[in-house]
């Protein structure tokens, strides 16, 4: 699944400058369709129904299905770059997001969970990318805290930029853990770091894969 | 925690209602494969063949 995010990074007061966007894996969808469609690759079963969600606020304001993951100097869901531009020298609100798998169908199982960016961050100066999504050494599932600009306790792996060999995010808190219903994955955070040179933006996609077992 | 469908903004107090909703943007419920557009379609085909051939090779090895 892909999205597209889009940040800008406040260049000075005059001049605001794009600076980075993403692509979170997953569906964009038009607002609405009119139409369904046919939705049986397996044999005579259904498959499941994914979708990302992203937490926010305070009291855990949970959006199902979103629609970008723009990243920018608000905690907000599909937020506005352009009107909430990353300042140079400071990060971004960290994101929380996770893989919600609303019906599992006839299948068995959902696994084998990995995250990764393609495409380049901005110019003009370091511009990072950071996630507690990582190979090794998990730190578990990580716990919903109101969303901050500054850095996060255990989000400080580096976000791939090519798929990963193997499952990057938890389950119930391991690589190894699976979905055999409805249920989700453990939160994805991530976020946007810049100095002080930061000020030209970027567009890339994250990506966010599963395995289904039928 | 609050619960909001990001397609038609509707709130909802438990995960399970956003679930069990009918959608009044896409005419579908969260649970059916349709809400998600004809996009979801290859993501799904994609995932099921990565799903069937980690389990052609799980069987090959054991």
């Amino acid at each position: 699944m892909k999205k597209k995010i889009i940040s800008y990074i406040k260049a000075n007061k005059t001049n605001l400058t794009m600076v980075g966007l993403f692509a979170l894996i997953a569906v964009i969808l038009p607002g609405h369709f009119a139409s369904a469609f046919a939705f049986l690759p397996l044999l005579g079963g259904t498959v499941a129904t994914v979708e990302i969600d992203e937490a926010n606020t305070a009291g855990e304001t949970l959006t199902h299905n979103i629609t970008n993951s723009n990243m920018g100097s608000t905690d907000a869901v599909n937020l506005d770059p352009v009107a909430y531009p990353i300042t140079p020298g400071t990060n971004s609100y960290i994101k929380y997001q996770k893989i919600h798998v609303t019906s599992l169908g006839t299948s068995s199982k959902i696994d084998n969970l990995k995250i990764w960016r393609t495409g380049a961050l901005g110019t003009g100066g370091t511009h990072g990318h950071v996630t507690n999504a990582r190979l090794t050494a998990y730190a578990g599932a990580k716990a919903f805290a109101t969303p901050v600009a500054t850095a996060v306790a255990t989000v400080d792996q580096v976000m791939p930029s090519s798929v990963p060999a193997t499952a990057n995010l938890g389950i119930a808190g391991s690589l190894t853990g699976s979905l055999t219903g409805a249920g989700s994955s453990d939160y994805l955070c991530h976020q946007i770091t810049t100095d002080a040179s930061a000020t030209a933006g970027s567009t890339s996609t994250m990506n966010y894969q599963y395995d289904e077992t039928a | 925690m609050i619960n909001i469908c990001g397609k038609c903004a509707k709130e909802f107090k438990t995960e399970a209602e956003y679930c069990d909703h009918a959608c009044k943007s896409t005419g579908f419920t969260p649970k059916d494969a349709d809400n998600l557009g004809p996009e979801f379609k290859k993501v799904a085909e994609n995932a099921l063949e990565r799903g069937k051939i980690r389990k052609e090779k799980g069987k090959k090895t054991k």
